[in-house]
């Protein structure tokens, strides 16, 4: 690697938050931390744990990584949002994020105001915008509402818009964290096409998602992180490749260590797998496929009766595909014990190629015990749902079982 | 042009840097304010005329209270106008402060998702509340114009004496944003406190009223030299020139103070709020 083509070098960085005892903001606490003496350790964890890294100019970077692995940390770190506990980075050109959608965005202002609102967030300078105000408004399409309060737009008009400032920024680095996941899919292709314009005048672009699909079109190389540390870097395919397989394995288990969950917690989920028709434990799944989709409960009451499981199934943009719950489709189980296993057949799995993720929840007698969101994410790949092994695309649905006559 | 950007934790705070920066972010400041003015009056039926009704009717109040029933002595200059002239700056002062205080934690989803000088939110209350306050010196303009006051070259010492009172609102608010941040008790705090400052700051009555044991209590206060400076420019009420440098001195002290303490926090907001 030639050290003076490296658009950001970063060198041992790490970045520490305190768990539970986050400073908090009011004087009596301050009080008492001092008074009882700061060499008091409180625990810390790792949001970022030593990394070293090298991106060349002209890289498309892709991070990818579960929830929690320290992906947007990184971009923090590096649009200056928070600053590193320990290491160093150095930046070479200038740098800029891209929004989440209407992010910087004011309802009462009219879109021109907005346009100029957002652009200043994002550094553009006036006559800056000035410039591109006309290119600006045409990308998005929004001629007719540019003295619109934008509280009367649209969702999809408000997307438009912020995406088309944003993707007129001309920073040497620009990161991206999971802005497109919104917007409908033709804008979305447009989007696209425009990073890829950017990244090929030599810019550097570094992406965070969850949209392998996107990651796959756009990036040139990845990154996968876990657990604050870079556990592989490499072309954009083989990471997602070591990505994929690594987690799905991985998360499971981590089901019961979870921390981030609701409920009583009087019954719990300490594990979840994912069965093929011979009950073999799988990473990928194909569309159609025969699955079983067990939940391993603990208890630490005799009282749990009337439990209620429900799984729920989403796509990367959030949006449930579908549902499965013991309450509606058979009845709830009268009594848990602990160490039981519960098991959901999905004969035919609906959900086309795409990653999607689970969250569960368990209800004992109308009460919320267990919830833990995101439990894992699907890998659904292409496969024999229809005799003919064809398949809609991608963003038109799910499946259905049907026959024409 | 090549820029580089080291980032090294541990370094020291880059003062200079971080205040140059809001230089060349002054398209953002001057959106922001643009935003809160236009923000503050839409959607209400009387929009900007509320500009006026506002402190109109706190000036009327103070005419009331201390023009009518106690009967103050304004030192020879019609009540009405004696109240206004003191209240068009601590009503500044006051708004500025007070929004500049939550001003911060109320922009959180923006300071956590995009990187811009963070200083830059507290300062530009301070110019959205020039419009007001640019609003209410006309008013008392004309109201001087109907009570025949006359008009002389010390009128024109009202700029410097605005300029003053900006310069507190910037120094007391960036202050306030900083401690805000770290301790959400200002929420409470600051509006107390301004109350209270109402009533020790020389707006309806003149600063010789008050007991010569009480004045030093009086010189403490920043906003007691801008506004008798005010009256002193339009009215030529006596001035005690000791107040006036007092001010100065406060104002610049807590502006150092101030910026000093926001760009030591600057790089913890993120992660605090």
């Amino acid at each position: 690697m030639k050290k003076d083509n490296a658009a950001i070098t970063i060198e041992g960085l790490s970045k520490t938050y305190q768990r539970g005892k986050v400073r908090k903001g009011d004087i009596r606490s301050s009080l008492e931390s001092w008074w009882s003496g700061i060499g008091k350790q409180t625990e810390e964890f790792f949001a970022l744990k030593n990394i070293d890294l090298s991106i060349q100019k002209g890289d498309v970077v892709g991070i990818v990584g579960p929830n929690g692995a320290g992906k947007s940390t990184l971009l923090k770190l590096l649009s200056r949002i928070t600053f590193p506990t320990k290491g160093r980075m150095v930046i070479h050109g200038t740098l800029s994020s891209m929004l989440e959608v209407g992010t910087g965005f004011h309802p009462e202002l009219t879109g021109r105001e907005n346009i100029y609102l957002n652009g200043a967030f994002i550094g553009m300078r006036r006559d800056e915008v000035n410039r591109k105000l006309d290119s600006i408004v045409s990308f998005s399409g929004l001629e007719a509402f540019l003295d619109t309060p934008v509280k009367h737009y649209s969702s999809g008009m408000y997307v438009r818009l912020a995406f088309a400032v944003a993707s007129h920024l001309e920073p040497d680095i620009l990161l991206i964290d999971e802005v497109l996941a919104v917007g409908d899919h033709e804008f979305r292709k447009r989007c696209m096409d425009k990073l890829l314009d950017v990244s090929s005048q030599g810019r550097t672009i570094i992406m965070v998602s969850h949209q392998m699909a996107y990651l796959k079109e756009l990036c040139t190389s990845g990154i996968y992180l876990h657990g604050g540390a870079i556990q592989f870097q490499g072309t954009i395919d083989d990471t997602i490749n070591h990505y994929v397989n690594h987690f799905t394995t991985a998360r499971q288990s981590l089901v019961k260590d979870r921390k981030d969950r609701r409920g009583t917690g009087i019954v719990r989920m300490t594990g979840f797998n994912i069965l093929d028709k011979n009950k073999i434990p799988i990473h990928t799944i194909a569309a159609g496929q025969e699955l079983f989709f067990n939940i391993q409960m603990e208890t630490t009451s005799s009282q749990a009766y009337n439990v209620v499981v429900q799984l729920e199934w989403y796509d990367m943009f959030g949006q449930l595909c579908f549902v499965a719950n013991n309450g509606i489709s058979n009845s709830s189980i009268p009594k848990i014990n602990s160490g039981q296993s519960y098991t959901c057949h999905i004969p035919k799995f609906p959900l086309n190629k795409g990653m999607y993720f689970i969250s569960g929840s368990i209800h004992v007698a109308n009460q919320l015990a267990d919830e833990v969101l995101h439990i894992t994410t699907l890998d659904v790949d292409e496969g024999l749902f229809y005799a003919t092994g064809k398949l809609p695309q991608a963003n038109k649905g799910f499946l259905v079982d049907y026959t024409w006559t | 042009m090549a820029i580089t950007t080291i980032i090294e934790a541990g370094s020291p705070v880059q003062y200079w840097r971080k205040i140059k920066e809001c230089w060349q972010y002054r398209d953002l400041l001057r959106m922001l304010s643009y935003r809160d003015i236009r923000v503050r009056y839409a959607q209400t039926v009387l929009g900007m005329t509320w500009a006026i009704i506002n402190p109109l009717i706190s000036v009327l109040l103070l005419y009331f209270v201390f023009g009518v029933v106690i009967k103050v002595d304004t030192q020879g200059v019609p009540p009405l106008l004696f109240s206004m002239a003191g209240i068009c700056s601590w009503n500044y002062f006051s708004r500025v402060v007070g929004e500049a205080g939550g001003s911060v934690i109320g922009a959180q989803s923006l300071v956590k998702k995009v990187y811009f000088p963070r200083l830059v939110i507290p300062l530009s209350k301070s110019f959205s509340a020039l419009i007001d306050l640019c609003i209410v010196l006309v008013i008392l303009g004309g109201m001087m114009i109907i009570y025949k006051v006359p008009l002389h070259w010390q009128t024109l010492m009202i700029i410097p004496f605005t300029l003053l009172a900006v310069l507190a609102g910037i120094a007391f608010g960036i202050w306030v944003a900083a401690l805000t941040i770290r301790f959400r008790d200002f929420t409470h705090i600051l509006p107390l406190v301004l109350r209270i400052g109402m009533f020790l700051s020389p707006i309806a009555y003149g600063a010789t009223l008050v007991p010569a044991a009480y004045k030093w209590a009086f010189y403490l206060n920043p906003l007691t030299g801008i506004i008798e400076g005010f009256r002193w420019a339009l009215f030529n009420t006596p001035l005690d020139p000791v107040t006036v440098w007092m001010s100065v001195i406060t104002i610049m002290i807590v502006m150092i103070i101030g910026v000093w303490y926001f760009l030591k926090m600057d790089q913890y907001i993120a992660d605090i709020i």
